[in-house]
């Protein structure tokens, strides 16, 4: 095991998520799988800034292309959702390789503009198509793709509980693939290139091709939160499409602590509870929320558990 | 045997011709020290071998095998290592993970020689890389590229600026190395290392080797070190 405080505060941390639905019902269960759901699409993002060093302004592209995949499928093929949800999966591992082949070839600024022009294009394409898409209005799933059975046992997705326990094993499962995954050689390799592709390549590596898995990786992990948040609350939009998505994941990271395995969660958590509040408070609390991140970026430039790593933790990464 | 031969190396910096027809050949269990002005073409040289630096003409060899084709991520997988001018350490990571980025290109299992050599990086593994002190530091960059389990070492002034006893350290290291077969290409300026260490000396002025010698020929003749790049 490379890092067993790391592994610790893992298995710590899901007991603590499986353990807090009993002593929360209501809208709290409801907030926490959203939570959830978007922190895997924030952990997907930070493989690729955090980790490996490359911002990107259109993960909603690899966000919705997993939304629409699974939300299709199950819309107009009809198929059980263990498949829906793999079809999504799949649309955003090919959509996120290709896309990886072609932006790759850019750096830095032009990286981000290439990035976000796709990303532009994605969300461009679900309005243009409407008649498949249902556009700005979007689609709701039908009653079908509301359910499914899993050993025998018939499991409805209008019940919160289960929406919770699917979302949790969700998120388990990519939270310990990407503690596999970043605490071990490859997650070097992020790194070293995150740090000086230059001197990755002179010892023997092929950065195109390790920025191109990280991509990949990226894409893929933003993809299945696309495809578990159509499929969990059963409407799948353009909205999720747009520009503000690749900017939320962006700031999720960014508050949280790139380069930290629990810094999405963190930065998802406190940003979503945070305008949750303010909405409630405000119409304004966007210039709020912009002011308070602000304020994070001043007294916390690499996030809340990057701030934490590096003056008490070194082992938090 | 001749592991690491140069042939008519052209190199161009946009327009400037840095590299004009060079020839240098370096035995295995060698120690060729490569002296020379700033500007010279040192870095130049090592960059080009590398395959970093684009190669208008000319040849370079490992081993009889021509690698001047070769991707520059490739040049390392065949037993070419380089420590460069300052380092370059990934400064985030541990020790260890530093070390275990240079193996696992070859899986060479060479880390436990290259700790044998720089027995201080033992004690530190845990530590930050950007933490060490300079020659520390310095120390885990030659530490790294052992660990690929190379033929050939590249190293660019490795001791510009430390303590005489990290100089020791480094020096030690270098000699070990010889004497495992591996030909080491050092680039240094400061006389005294090379007396040291070198078995031969190739003096470099304007992109071509003026000079080779023994180096017992310069410790016999310091003079000689003056003549050819002012150094002393």
């Amino acid at each position: 095991m490379r890092n067993l405080r790391l592994f610790a505060l893992t298995i710590a941390v899901l007991a603590g998520l499986f353990g807090v639905q009993f002593v929360i019902s209501g809208y709290p269960v409801l907030a926490l799988t959203r939570i959830l759901i978007l922190a895997v699409f924030a952990m997907g993002y930070n493989v690729l800034m955090g980790y490996t060093g490359l911002v990107s302004l259109g993960h909603a592209l690899f966000f919705a292309a997993g939304l629409y995949g699974a939300g299709l499928a199950a819309y107009y093929g009809g198929v059980a959702l263990p498949i829906a949800f793999a079809a999504g999966i799949a649309a955003a591992a090919v959509l996120s390789l290709v896309v990886g082949l072609l932006a790759l070839r850019t750096q830095t600024v032009s990286f981000m503009i290439v990035t976000l022009m796709f990303a532009q294009a994605g969300y461009l394409a679900t309005l243009h198509f409407s008649a498949i898409t249902g556009g700005d209005q979007g689609l709701s799933l039908p009653a079908h793709a509301r359910s499914f059975s899993l050993l025998g046992q018939e499991i409805a997705l209008t019940s919160a509980t289960a929406r919770y326990n699917i979302a949790l094993a969700v998120f388990a499962v990519v939270l310990l693939a990407l503690y596999a995954l970043t605490q071990g050689p490859r997650g070097r390799l992020f790194a070293a290139v995150r740090e000086n592709p230059e001197r990755t390549r002179m010892l023997g590596y092929d950065v195109g091709r390790i920025r191109l898995l990280a991509f990949t990786v990226s894409g893929t992990i933003s993809g299945v939160a696309g495809a578990l948040y159509g499929l969990m609350f059963g409407f799948i939009g353009s909205s999720f499409a747009e520009f503000r998505s690749s900017v939320e994941v962006l700031l999720f990271t960014l508050v949280g602590g790139p380069g930290t395995l629990f810094g999405p969660l963190v930065g998802t958590t406190v940003m979503t509870l945070l305008i949750d509040r303010l909405s409630g408070l405000t119409s304004a609390y966007l210039i709020a929320v912009g002011v308070l991140l602000i304020v994070l970026t001043l007294w916390f430039p690499k996030g809340i558990l990057g701030t934490i790593r590096d003056r008490w933790a070194p082992w938090l990464r | 045997m001749t592991l690491l031969r140069i042939e008519a190396l052209d190199v161009f910096h946009g327009a400037s011709q840095v590299l004009r027809g060079l020839d240098l050949a370096v035995a295995g269990g060698e120690i060729l020290c490569l002296m020379g002005r700033n500007g010279a073409g040192k870095t130049s040289l090592m960059r080009a071998i590398m395959g970093t630096l684009p190669r208008r003409a000319g040849r370079v060899l490992l081993d009889g095998t021509d690698i001047s084709a070769l991707p520059a991520h490739l040049v390392p997988r065949y037993g070419i290592a380089h420590v460069p001018q300052g380092r370059r350490l990934f400064a985030e990571l541990t020790v260890a993970e530093n070390l275990e980025i240079g193996e696992m290109v070859r899986h060479a299992g060479q880390r436990d020689f290259a700790l044998s050599l720089f027995p201080v990086l033992g004690d530190r593994l845990g530590q930050q890389a950007g933490t060490l002190s300079g020659g520390e530091q310095t120390m885990l960059a030659i530490a790294r590229a052992i660990c690929a389990g190379p033929r050939v070492m590249l190293l660019d002034e490795p001791t510009e600026g430390l303590m005489p006893s990290a100089i020791a350290t480094i020096r030690s290291a270098l000699i070990r190395l010889r004497a495992e077969g591996v030909a080491v290409l050092l680039v240094e300026q400061r006389a005294e290392a090379v007396l040291a260490m070198a078995d031969r000396v190739a003096f470099i002025a304007q992109g071509r080797i003026l000079a080779e010698t023994p180096a017992e020929a310069l410790r016999a003749d310091r003079a000689l070190i003056r003549r050819y790049v002012g150094l002393g």
